[in-house]
């Protein structure tokens, strides 16, 4: 599966790119198995990712996809466009 | 008196120059568990709907609760109670810092001013001395300015609470500021106006008194289990501020845009973020009292035509209401007008968005240039935001009338001008979009103080918390278009209890629940509260502040939204075609709350809340 990955700041200085393609391999592939990828991929979003629930992965760093929140069960569909945006905080 | 309280209401005649000491019954400070709800019964029992609120009549009331001053992160908090200039019914501010806790430590939860003195005043409030003081020399100064006067001749380690010239010049929309250059603003509803009309400059406090708590080790203990998970959970908050969200609200279609008609706004958004803002001016962190995240900006800009800004930096509504909504990019020209709004008490959400209207109004020729008196309102326009807010401050040309908020504005405009005034019940819309979270179209128009986004907060359970207790185990579907009245009804009962405690709602982000809020004001009160009295008082809040409304007139007629943001879809962005289905959500709100369909709580709701 090819996805495109856009990296926001500060997410983009942590991983020093701004877009990448990137594949992943299988079939069925949820957001869960996206945020280990990009975990071992990028050393330092490591401490960042969080698969115990939305809510704590959330507090991290926010997942959209086509302007949508991703969940950690959502599937995901070869060639989404998937960015890697700062955590909500504040009012 | 239990823990949690000291039992004492400070008095204040402006009129006769007097003060007295009032009780604060236990019984009281239980069923209205403290600030917020406090202040409401005070003012429900002894400011008469007719009041005019510029009348001496009018009470100002500051108010802390059971956890100001103590070691409960982020409690650093005060809330000012009044009825509104801006709205004319009830109004209310909220805010941090570090003054709520030097009123304590002086020996008062609270105090209310009635009257109006005969020259210019402040009021020194320390160790239970109480000294009324000229403010004649301080009456025209800003308010980062009337810190420092105020300190050098009180106690440099006081705080002051001060208007601003805004305030003193009766602007609808001023705030009332504290600690100085940290800006800490109690700004909502032109409670500093109220402050100006009472020739009320100041109020310094120091103390060094003890914060009475009931089971210290208790707390202690409570605070450990939970203090590293908040402050790592919260690290985004402290490295890029609440303005760090604005690129991820964009993307939602949250951010408000060009006077609420735009969808997106990719690179500008970028540009007046929390990120660009750590790269580019700041250069630290500031903490209310007792808080542990720290997402207060400090800033300095160094060079161009905004140099010399130096303080409290800008606040994601700032970098919102005068950035992307009035298409301005300028980050430094941004911190200009926070500082601006800090120094001379102006309310930065309503400054930015009656600036916004002007600038529509400008566009579409219901004003012109000759009105501005030469002032290019054009969208984007960073110099024109700047000098706008100094005539809004001091009351010149067209600042004048935009002083008085948008409502006013838009009937002065005339024309069509009322079709994008963005305001519920005359308070200017913060900068969260209903339009990307269905339940904030009946928290707007359902918020007891007018357009408010911190009085319901339900938009953040549909978007990253949960409640178990409230029954959200799960993150809620923000375009979801059943359950959102209920759940608007409850956040809006649980955020009157943390205003009531005084606790800050960004601890909803560290993983704080209800449950565990309790847990802390029983171990600071000793009451032994349990959680269905917890829930029952937060309601009970809500509706005493409901029926004051009530009695000013306000009914489901008032309920509503603008009508922008129910049926204009903007067709870009995160949120492009959603419209809230309002009518059939505020239904089902009436509904759950037991209030009838003309929006008034029905007596038998009223008898279950003891009120």
């Amino acid at each position: 599966m090819k996805l495109i990955v856009r990296y926001f700041p500060p997410f983009d200085d942590l991983t020093g790119i701004r877009e990448e393609e990137i594949q992943l391999s299988g079939s069925s592939i949820k957001i869960s198995d996206f945020v280990k990828f990009l975990a071992e991929r990028h050393g330092k979003l490591t401490s960042k990712v969080a698969l115990e629930s939305d809510e704590v992965l959330r507090r991290n760093l926010i997942i959209a996809v086509d302007s949508k929140i991703a969940r950690l069960s959502d599937p995901l569909r070869d060639g989404a466009v998937l960015k890697i945006l700062p955590p909500i905080a504040g009012g | 008196m239990s823990g949690g309280f000291l039992g004492k209401i400070l008095r204040v005649d402006l009129d006769e120059r007097t003060t007295k000491v009032q009780e604060l019954p236990d019984e009281l400070a239980r069923k209205y568990v403290g600030a917020s709800g406090i202040g409401a019964r005070i003012l429900y029992d002894e400011v008469p709907p007719a009041t005019e609120p510029f009348s001496p009549k009018n009470l100002l009331i500051y108010m802390t609760g059971p956890f100001t001053g103590t070691k409960i992160p982020l409690s650093g908090r005060h809330t000012i109670t009044t009825k509104s200039p801006l709205t004319g019914i009830f109004g209310e501010s909220d805010v941090g810092g570090r003054w709520g806790i030097e009123l304590r430590k002086a020996g008062f939860d609270g105090i209310k001013f009635s009257g109006k003195a005969s020259s210019p005043t402040y009021l020194w409030v320390h160790d239970g001395e109480v000294d009324f003081r000229d403010a004649s020399h301080v009456w025209g100064l800003d308010t980062y300015e009337t810190d420092e006067v105020l300190r050098k001749e009180t106690d440099q380690k006081a705080n002051v609470s001060s208007i601003g010239p805004a305030g003193e010049r009766l602007a609808r929309i001023s705030a009332i500021m504290h600690d100085g250059r940290d800006g800490r603003a109690a700004a909502r509803c032109g409670v500093g106006a109220v402050m100006g009309s009472k020739n009320l400059k100041a109020v310094v406090a120091k103390g060094n008194g003890p914060i009475p708590v009931a089971d210290e080790d208790r707390v202690n203990q409570l605070i450990r289990e939970l203090g590293s998970t908040v402050v790592q959970s919260t690290k985004r908050l402290h490295d890029f501020g609440t303005s760090g969200m604005t690129v991820t609200l964009n993307e939602l279609g949250d951010l408000p845009i060009r006077n609420w008609k735009q969808g997106k706004w990719d690179q500008g958004a970028e540009r007046i973020s929390g990120q660009t803002m750590a790269k580019t001016m700041l250069t630290g962190q500031y903490y209310c009292g007792a808080c542990i995240v720290g997402c207060g900006r400090e800033v300095k800009v160094e060079g161009g035509k905004h140099a010399g800004v130096h303080g409290a930096g800008p606040e994601y509504e700032t970098v919102a209401m005068t950035g992307s909504l009035c298409l301005v990019d300028d980050l430094e020209a941004i911190a200009k007008v926070h500082e601006l709004c800090n120094r001379y008490g102006l309310d930065v959400i309503s400054t930015g968005g009656v600036i916004a209207f002007a600038m529509e109004a400008y566009e579409r020729g219901i004003i012109n240039r000759e009105m501005t008196e030469g002032v290019e309102l054009t969208w984007g326009n960073a110099d024109a935001l700047v000098e706008t807010v100094e005539k809004i401050s001091k009351r010149e040309g067209i600042g004048w009338i935009l002083g008085e908020g948008v409502k006013r504005a838009a009937e002065k405009f005339g024309r069509e001008a009322e079709g994008f005034a963005i305001h519920v019940k005359g308070l200017e819309m913060p900068a969260h979009d209903p339009r990307a979270y269905n339940s904030l179209s009946v928290g707007y128009a359902t918020a007891n103080r007018g357009a408010c986004h911190l009085q319901g907060f339900s938009y953040v359970f549909e978007r990253q918390v949960t409640m178990p207790e409230l029954g959200y185990n799960d993150i809620q579907d923000r375009f979801g278009t059943s359950g959102k009245g209920e759940l608007v009804a409850k956040t809006q009962n649980l955020m009157s209890l943390m205003d009531s405690l005084k606790i800050c709602k960004f601890i909803l982000f560290g993983g704080v629940k209800m449950t565990h809020m309790l847990d802390w004001l029983n171990a600071v009160t000793g009451w032994g509260m349990s959680v269905e009295e917890f829930i029952q008082a937060g309601e009970r809040i809500y509706n005493l502040k409901r029926m004051y409304n009530v009695r000013c007139g306000v009914t489901s007629k008032d309920d509503v939204i603008p009508q922008r943001i129910t049926s204009h879809r903007r067709g870009e962005g995160g949120a492009a075609e959603n419209l809230p289905p309002f009518d059939r959500l505020l239904k089902e709100y009436y509904h759950y709350r037991g209030w009838s369909d003309d929006g008034i709580p029905t007596p038998e709701k009223l008898r279950e809340l003891g009120l």
